[in-house]
């Protein structure tokens, strides 16, 4: 048995939060994600305002408020996450997982099931009870093919999801109420949800803590419709600490306090206005007019002004984001078929002077293919392949390829002002004494999925959703559809697919650790950068408790029962 | 002036509208079956979105998901009973739902839309008409002193320049530098939250261009007004200038303004495209340009839609108005 606590949970305790109960093999998983959270620079006691209405943008406007349609399984789920609550949620380290909807769970010993114990005082937004039929209706509608849920596949490890989802729903639509009944969740009684799944994946528990998973009661979508119970506030039955008070599409929404949640939030209401994320200046603008509380900054090279501004300065908050960039190689394509040549331009590369002389210092350097505050993270990972222009000349001449080949080399990029390309271009050419042309093109993806490119980028690859390396190693299994190198080892596929379904979690580390130094050896890719999180909070708003896996528009909203607006 | 209408017009100009009107259902058919061979011809799908991330950056769906979503909003069809279907609803007021806002029909995202567009349009025209002919006739009654100079001379310069270039000095000025001048004590906001002092701006940017326009096209026509006889005749009579501007020069040179008005509040409503982008007004315009990034093909045909009808409808009325002004307009 295990407790893990939120680093402010003295002063949650007061307000009765049960914390997290586990056992099993969660417990050893679990108690890992005990840590301090990143606070903003806001916190501290402070009388508490009249009005507690905080006023944030948000750029990312869910295609429906539906949660089982939700695009996104973390950082864009802001705004859904704050109306409804899923079994679990992240700790404030984002290394473990916290009770939320349920109160504990146990893992059977095999990793097969997992057996949540709800909380008996879980209430919807109309008063009514949540019970673990809820859940068992909810996650079967999430991947009910009918429903085209772009989350489906996540939850795909349930037991029987994956005959599920090979259905038609126009071929197959007799086929798939039967099979919705076969799939592996259960609800002995009102207050257990018990999932099957079809493979032991220790990360199972992140899934639990996407808003996907939120209850959906079976009434409300018989009563407004499949595609339409969502589409209004007032038939927005959802049982998070808000509720969707006004939604004026494309302008902005309104939550208010769910009066029936356990634990009322310090914030009456949260106005999240809709501006499109092209227009940057706009948000800025009225961040600095007072109009909105959270910026993500100004747009440009003015963000360094921002940053030295002795009032605006002093509002900024920033943290690592899980997300990173990196140089792709087609190794399908000469040179680059040439792993020589690879590790060659993958050392060439000085990523400190591109952090301090480019990116603004929004972005750190990183080698390794895991990220800092994703487990498995080691400085030392792929320290061999960063900058050493002497062993990346030596690499090249030992490699064979002919100078002839490697004066034509073409670099892609999207971006018809990448000073990053440009930076690589330079670096390639300065330490290499090879020099690449650049093509700016506008379809990139399209030559990208199609093999038409030698090297692509730098640019950002890819975020990880929830916090575990599989996500960062999977991209590079033979099959995957997400990176277009063109790379295949078989020991590395073996590697990671053990590492995948192994319980044991120092196992499982040990196991990534080593398929990720594989492929840093191969180098199908020169990791660049791991992304950071910058914003701007005015100073009134408190309690800000930031994670890694926040909406990028709103810090601290994995904890926005914390958030209070100060006098001022 | 209706009351000299003869029976022979009234009777003409009823089956002249009929005719027009009857027209308008070609046209949204024409612009219906071009805009969508356009969308489906452009490049890429509406879920090349896909996943998005901590960043809301975008991982593609997996093939099955996008198998899923093409049936759900028939896009696996073929892409005339695609057509055949969507003009099949449309008939009967249903342009579907967004694939942007996937709960959200298109018809109730619009009827959302349209008051933001029409009242940032209906503001701009009263701007226009009162600000622009006032100016206008200012400068004509004070033909080459200083005034008529600077009204020209401002019209001029505002008319030759992009309200895209103005939005942003108004907000640079009105609402960034203002704010920090007054320590935040005054400023105008810079648009986008509501229909309320937040309009200010938006207004200013869209209504100065054509502002400009009317005030030269008021101050030619009173000017040319004040040359004519009658003009001089009411002036020997004795009667006050008061009574002439209103009366003898005003009611005269109204006429061009007034065949103008019908295309300028075209221009307003169709030409907030840019604004509404620039100050984040979800009218018409921000969600069309937004259904377009985003591929939101329903969302491009309902708004296109709307727009054709509005130019048809004002182009109608422009027509109508012609033939009640200009005796040679009238149909027979």
């Amino acid at each position: 048995m295990s407790t893990c606590e939120h680093p402010s949970a003295k002063g949650r305790a007061s307000r009765g939060r049960v914390p997290i109960v586990v056992t099993g093999i969660a417990v050893m998983l679990g108690a890992a994600g005990c840590g301090n959270a990143t606070s903003s620079p806001a916190t501290g006691s402070a009388r508490l305002a009249a009005e507690q209405v905080l006023h944030i943008n948000s750029f990312f406007q869910p295609p429906s408020f539906d949660p089982g349609r939700d695009p996104g399984a973390f950082g864009p789920s802001a705004l859904i996450r704050q109306y409804v609550e899923p079994l679990l949620g992240l700790t404030a380290d984002a290394k473990g997982v916290r009770g939320a909807a349920a109160q504990s769970y146990e893992v059977s010993s095999d990793g097969l099931t997992y057996t949540f114990h709800l909380r008996s005082d879980g209430r919807y937004n109309d008063g009514q009870p949540v019970k673990a039929q809820d859940f068992v209706y909810g996650w079967r509608r999430l991947l009910d093919p009918r429903l085209a849920a772009p989350l489906a596949d996540t939850f795909s490890l349930v037991r029987g999801a994956g005959e599920l989802a090979a259905l038609d729903p126009k071929a197959d639509a007799a086929k798939i109420g039967l099979q919705l009944t076969t799939l592996g969740l259960a609800a002995p009684d009102d207050l257990t949800f018990r999932v099957t799944l079809a493979y032991a994946a220790p990360y199972f528990k992140f899934i639990a803590a996407i808003p996907a998973g939120a209850p959906i009661r079976q009434d409300v979508v018989e009563k407004y419709g499949f595609d339409r119970w969502a589409s209004k506030p007032e038939t927005l039955v959802t049982n998070g600490p808000f509720r969707v008070a006004e939604r004026v599409t494309g302008q902005s929404v309104t939550l208010v306090r769910n009066p029936y949640f356990r634990q009322q939030p310090r914030l009456a209401t949260i106005v999240a206005y809709q501006l499109s994320g092209s227009n940057v200046g706009v948000a800025w603008n009225k961040y600095l007019n007072n109009e909105i509380d959270i910026s993500n900054g100004p747009p440009g090279n003015s963000v360094v002004q921002a940053l030295s501004d002795p009032v605006l300065g002093k509002q900024v908050l920033q943290y690592d984001e899980p997300s990173e960039s990196w140089l792709t190689f087609n190794t399908k394509k000469a040179p680059f078929d040439n792993p020589k040549v690879r590790l060659a331009f993958t050392e060439a590369i000085d990523r400190r002077a591109y952090v301090q002389d480019f990116s603004r210092n929004l972005v750190e350097p990183l080698s390794g293919l895991i990220p800092r505050g994703i487990p498995g993270y080691d400085r030392r990972v792929g320290t061999a392949e960063s900058f050493n222009p002497d062993r990346a000349k030596a690499l090249l001449a030992s490699s064979g390829v002919a100078p002839s080949t490697l004066a034509g080399i073409h670099i892609l990029t999207r971006n018809f002002t990448s000073k990053d390309t440009q930076f690589v271009q330079d670096q390639i050419q300065r330490n290499l004494g090879v020099t690449m042309t650049i093509d700016a093109v506008e379809d990139a993806s399209t030559q990208l999925s199609r093999g038409n490119f030698q090297v692509y980028g730098p640019d950002y690859a890819y975020g990880a959703a929830y916090p575990d390396p599989r996500l960062f190693m999977d991209q590079f299994l033979t099959g995957s559809t997400t990176t277009s190198t063109g790379w295949s080892d078989p020991g590395y596929d073996r590697l990671v697919r053990q590492a995948d379904a192994t319980t044991d979690s120092a196992r499982r580390l040990f196991l990534y650790q080593q398929a990720e130094e594989m492929l840093l050896a191969q180098a199908p890719v020169a990791v660049f950068s791991q992304t950071k999180r910058l914003f701007w909070i005015k100073p009134w708003v408190k309690g800000i408790v930031s994670s890694p896996f926040d909406d990028a528009d709103f810090p601290g909203d994995l904890f926005v029962g914390d958030i209070y607006i100060a006098q001022h | 002036m209706a009351r000299t209408l003869p029976r022979t017009l009234t009777r003409g100009t009823t089956g002249y509208v009929l005719r027009r009107i009857a027209w308008l259902l070609p046209v949204l058919l024409v612009v219906i079956v071009v805009t969508f061979a356009l969308m489906h011809l452009a490049p890429g799908s509406p879920w090349d979105r896909g996943l998005q991330d901590v960043r809301q950056q975008n991982t593609p769906l997996t093939s099955t998901t996008v198998r899923n979503l093409n049936e759900k909003f028939g896009l696996d069809l073929p892409w005339w009973q695609q057509l055949l279907r969507y003009l099949g609803n449309a008939v009967r007021g249903d342009f579907g739902v967004s694939y942007r806002f996937q709960d959200q029909q298109v018809r109730d995202i619009i009827a959302e839309a349209i008051p933001q567009t029409f009242v940032i349009g209906a503001l701009a025209f009263a701007m226009v008409l009162v600000a622009g002919t006032g100016l206008g006739v200012l400068a004509a009654l004070r033909h080459n002193t200083a005034v008529d100079h600077l009204v020209t001379g401002l019209a001029t310069l505002i008319a030759s320049v992009p309200n895209f270039v103005v939005g942003i000095l108004l907000i640079v000025v009105l609402s960034v530098d203002l704010n920090r001048l007054t320590r935040g004590s005054f400023f105008l906001p810079d648009g986008g939250f509501g229909l309320d002092q937040h309009l200010v701006l938006p207004v200013l940017t869209l209504s100065l261009m054509p502002l400009a326009f009317i005030a030269r096209l008021t101050r030619g026509s009173v000017l040319e007004v004040l040359r004519q006889d009658h003009v001089r005749t009411a002036r020997a009579k004795g009667i006050t200038e008061r009574r002439v501007v209103l009366r003898h020069i005003l009611r005269n040179a109204m006429v061009p303004i007034v065949t103008f008005l019908g295309p300028l509040f075209a221009y307003l409503v169709t030409g907030a495209v840019v604004v509404e982008a620039l100050f984040q007004i979800p009218g018409l315009g921000g969600q069309f340009v937004d259904a377009v990034t985003y591929r939101d093909y329903p969302m491009i045909l309902g708004t296109t839609v709307v727009y054709a009808a509005v130019i048809s409808v004002a182009n109608l009325v422009v027509d109508l108005v012609y033939v009640v002004v200009d005796p040679r307009m009238r149909p027979g």
